[in-house]
């Protein structure tokens, strides 16, 4: 999983915890890597998962609830850092269409190892059914990155979930 | 109370020290990742400039490649040609001399067993010389070196002539002839008679050769571009299906193999047919059905000639010809025999000599009035003894030149030696009396 997931969630840790709340969960986790993370890097994803897990036990919220946060403040991280792939894109619906074929081809210029979830999109008027598949069972984090793509178009998006596999969710997005 | 605060302070310091650390571990990671990345794009650059100067170096490799490539197939298309020229010379003697003795075969007593089998003799090399003549032709035209004489015919005459030679095949077949000929076509033309009469010769026999009943006929007409001649032979024969249609004017092709085997042939008569009308400035189509007859069409641009045609016959020639002092150099004894016999025909009995010296030495003893001179001899050549009789105060012979080369060049440097004529071989009556004809004795 690339570096830049690692900082994000430590430095959201940190704003929204505390500096100790990082020593914390790196004491109670014991990455491999040691837990210096850089955002060019590349990192096992065990790691983000044994982390949240520990932020867990030592906030008492649960582990899709701290997921899906992260997937928000993430997205709003990105539409700061990236705001290129915001150009005239009108909505929230087509910015989740476009991520497969606009920003994962990005990706891969840059990381062409990376190994990246799929999104398969299929509008229906105010409706958009997503079917994320990866086998990093993140779909909290893309469940959160959904519902921050919403908040930075100040759209309402309401969201229901249907595992269709065990590494694949299907969304169902539905536009207020 | 102090204790527990110095431990809790050496927690925290200790807890920094750990994010210290671990902070610069990932600076240091992203910069070693980075510097990776750099060296990463530079090389893939240096690759990139490499290929460019290299793709510089290759075209231009490739360039000097395609013009040895180009060089060498020059070379090779010269040398086709220069091995076309020797070929015909060495497939044309021994023919001439097959063809000649044959000749002169028929003209002695024989009984009628010799007599069919010398008729055969003569019929076969007939063929084989005409399969030659085809190939050579089609060779010339491919490289090029095929050029068209320019002089004036009569078409009337050109076509009466060739069906007097088809009209016993016609005959025999019992097959019905039909000519017509447009009155509007010009008394004599502009073009290329020989290969024009080929042209027609080549429709001729495939009419004949394929039809077993009705009737052929030939038109010859103008139309309404100006000079554009068109003709067309027609028959009532066999027909040709239309997917053999489009492979008739196609080199080494014929109709199918099952007329190969039943009509013989080369397969090389429509081509030249084809590439012949295309030189002369028109084209050859077809019209045809199996089992319905075939109608071939071609068109050629002669404009009219305001010249007539020096119109020879050799019973005229013949008696104006027998008090010519005529000299005959040539090397091969067969074909001289055969010269010295077509010439005895016309009343007169020549000199003969062997090379170009022995040539020069007869011509210093006797005069002349003509010489028919081979070309290619030992010793002397023919064009090198023509500079030299020409060189000589004497009343200057009348010299023609006798050769297998078929060639158009050969023909240029005989005139270019000082030549009068030529003559290729293999050589008969009718050839050496209509040349002999055109000579006028420059004071008698």
């Amino acid at each position: 999983m690339k570096g830049m997931v690692f900082t994000e969630f430590l430095e959201m840790v940190e704003t929204t915890f505390s500096v100790d709340m990082v020593e914390d969960i790196l004491d109670d986790a014991k990455p491999a890597s040691g837990g210096a993370y850089t955002a060019v890097g590349t990192y096992d994803h065990e790691e983000l998962v044994a982390m949240v897990v520990a932020l867990s036990q030592r906030t008492d919220i649960a582990v899709p609830d701290l997921v899906k946060a992260f997937g928000k403040h993430l997205f709003s991280v990105f539409s700061t850092n990236y705001h290129q792939f915001f150009e005239h894109v009108p909505d929230a619906f087509a910015f989740l269409e476009g991520i497969e074929d606009v920003i994962h081809a990005q990706v891969l210029k840059l990381y062409p190892d990376a190994d990246l979830p799929k999104f398969d999109c299929l509008r229906e008027g105010n409706v958009l059914h997503m079917t994320y598949h990866s086998l990093r069972h993140f779909a909290d984090l893309a469940e959160g990155l959904i519902l921050g793509c919403g908040a930075y178009f100040g759209e309402t998006l309401t969201l229901e979930r249907e595992e269709l596999d065990a590494n694949t969710t299907r969304f169902t997005v539905t536009k207020q | 109370m102090n204790a527990q605060i110095a431990d809790d302070l050496a927690a925290i310091e200790a807890r920094w020290q750990r994010r210290f650390e671990r902070e610069r571990e990932a600076r240091k990671a992203a910069e070693h990742l980075l510097e990776q990345k750099s060296l990463e794009l530079y090389n893939s650059n240096l690759q990139l400039r490499a290929l460019a100067d290299n793709l510089e170096i290759l075209v231009s490799q490739r360039t000097q490649e395609l013009a040895v490539a180009l060089q060498q197939a020059q070379r090779a298309t010269a040398a086709k040609s220069e091995f076309l020229a020797t070929m015909s010379h060495e497939i044309r003697t021994p023919m001439s001399g097959v063809l000649g003795m044959t000749d002169i075969l028929l003209d002695t007593t024989l009984n009628e067993e010799q007599l069919y089998y010398t008729q055969v003799i003569k019929s076969c090399s007939q063929t084989l010389l005409t399969i030659i003549n085809d190939i050579l032709d089609f060779s010339k035209i491919e490289a090029g070196k095929l050029a068209l004489e320019s002089i004036a015919f009569n078409p009337r005459n050109m076509l009466a002539e060739l069906l007097e030679i088809f009209r016993p095949q016609i005959n025999d077949k019992g097959l019905q002839l039909l000519i017509e000929i447009d009155p509007k076509l010009p008394e004599n033309l502009l073009g290329d008679p020989t290969r024009l009469r080929q042209i027609f010769f080549n429709l001729l026999s495939n009419a004949i050769k394929f039809t077993h009943q009705g009737h052929i006929s030939v038109n010859l007409k103008t139309t309404e571009t100006p000079n554009l001649i068109s003709a067309t032979i027609k028959d009532t024969g066999i027909g040709i299906a239309k997917q053999v249609q489009e492979k008739l004017f196609a080199a080494f092709s014929q109709g199918d193999i099952s007329t190969t085997r039943q009509y013989g042939g080369t397969g090389l008569g429509l081509v030249i047919c084809d590439r012949l009308t295309k030189i002369m400035g028109g084209r050859i189509w077809v019209d045809s059905e199996s089992g319905q007859g075939s109608s071939f069409s071609f068109t050629f641009i002669a404009p009219q000639s305001t010249v007539t045609q020096q119109a020879v016959t050799p019973t005229q020639a013949a008696t104006s010809l027998a008090h010519l002092r005529i000299l005959l150099v040539e090397d091969n004894a067969i074909n001289r025999t055969i010269a010295c016999k077509i010439i005895e025909k016309l009343g007169i009995k020549p000199d003969t000599a062997i090379d170009g010296l022995e040539a020069l030495e007869q011509v210093r003893q006797h005069r002349y009035d003509i010489i028919l001179m081979d070309m290619q001899m030992p010793n002397m050549d023919g064009i090198t003894a023509t500079q030299h009789i020409r060189a000589m105060d004497i009343t200057q012979p009348y010299i023609i030149a006798l050769t297998a080369n078929a060639f158009n060049e050969d023909a240029q440097a005989c005139l270019a030696a000082g030549m009068n004529d030529f003559l290729s071989k293999p050589i008969n009556l009718d050839k050496i009396v209509s040349t002999l004809a055109l000579y006028k004795p420059s004071s008698s």
